[in-house]
Order: C-alpha cells, then structure tokens, then sequence
C-alpha cells in the first residue's frame, strides 16, 4: 500500500491531483474541504473527466486500483503531516465503494494505526454513532475517520 | 426645543428610513464549509452525516 504509488502535485494547501496509468490515462483530483464541525474535513476523490467535469462515482476499471489508492493514502499522509490537528471524514460514493474502503482498512489496519487513529460511523435508527475501527468485525460501516497521532 | 433641534432630529429620522443601498456598500461573508469545493454533493451528504452524528470524544 505504500510502496508503490503515484506521484502526485499539490494544487493549493487542500487539493492534490495526480495521473493513472492504466488501460487508459485518467487524471484524479483528491480535494480536502472544511466541514461544518472545526477542523473536520471532508475527503473527495475523483476522476476529472474529458470535458473537464468531475465524476466521483465513475468507476474507471483502470487496472491499477491498488496503487491508485495507495496514492490517495499518501495524499492523507502529506495532508496530515502539515495539518495534525486536522481529522478526515471519508465515506465511498456508493456502498459498495464505501465497503471496499472497509475491506482495505481492514487488510492494512495493523500499518495504518502505526500513524492514525481510526474510527468509523455506525447507524443506529435515524442517527450516527462514531466507533472504533473494529478490523476483525464485520460491521457495516457507513463513513470513517482519520486523524494522525500526534 | 428649539426649531434648529427639532430639524436636527428630523433630518436623522429621515436618513435612517432612506438609507442608501447600493452594490459598493454590500459585504458577502461565506460561511467556510460555502467555499468552492470540487465534490459539493460529498461534501453535503458528509454535512449531513455528521450533523447527526454523536462523536467519541463529545
């Protein structure tokens, strides 16, 4: 997950963007946006688009889906190294994305929290509860957070 | 009172009901979470996630 990942550029203090090579070549953008709870950022991520438009849920089937998310982990690594304080919310576009995203942080878990506190959201009725990250669960989880141990 | 007063206080009372408005004097403030963004619909649908959400450390 760390190894092998794309370089990346940095376009001002929250956005990233960098190239992936596969059957085709497809530019991603990682944006970070301020939410409405301090120093709670939102994490987007996607494919900018031939006629210039954004697609977050596009599922580009480039072969490369691995490093293409190694990349986004070192993007989080470099944002939160400049911003500590910083906590990041991410959830996938659809479910299924937001399951594959489960399914990475479990496999990768005993790495990531080398540097990271992770949590994640549960739903429990109308509302949210934010839990630990529970790697050998199989808990449906709707969103997660990450933020760099100081 | 005097005349001169009383058209004193006349004059202010009728500023404050003509005040004048025009684009120069007008300031937008932005709330943080309204600046551009390249992913609005996720950044909504994070809002709205965490507007219900009851967090470990609260």
């Amino acid at each position: 997950m760390t190894k092998d990942s794309y370089s990346y550029r940095r376009k001002g203090f929250e956005r990233y963007i960098f190239t992936s090579v596969g059957k085709s070549r497809i530019m991603k953008l990682v944006d970070f946006s301020p939410t409405r709870t301090k120093n709670l950022y939102n994490l987007g991520f996607g494919d900018l688009l031939p006629d210039g438009s954004l697609n977050h849920t596009v599922n580009s089937n480039n072969g490369d889906i691995i490093k293409v998310l190694a990349t986004v982990v070192q993007i989080v690594r470099d944002f939160t190294q400049q911003f500590p304080e910083i906590k990041i919310f991410f959830s996938g576009s659809t479910d299924e994305r937001t399951k594959m995203y489960a399914r990475i942080l479990r496999m990768y878990y005993d790495m990531f929290r080398e540097e990271f506190i992770i949590t994640a959201v549960i739903k429990i009725g109308e509302f949210y509860d934010e839990v630990a990250f529970d790697s050998q669960s199989n808990n449906t989880y709707f969103a997660f957070f990450i933020k760099r141990i100081n | 009172m005097s005349k001169t007063t009383k058209k004193g206080i006349q004059k202010t009372r009728k500023k404050r009901k003509n005040p004048v408005l025009d684009s120069s004097n007008v300031v937008i403030v932005m709330h943080t979470t309204e600046k551009a963004t390249l992913f609005p619909e996720k950044l909504k649908k994070a809002n709205e996630i965490l507007s219900k959400t009851k967090f470990l450390d609260s």
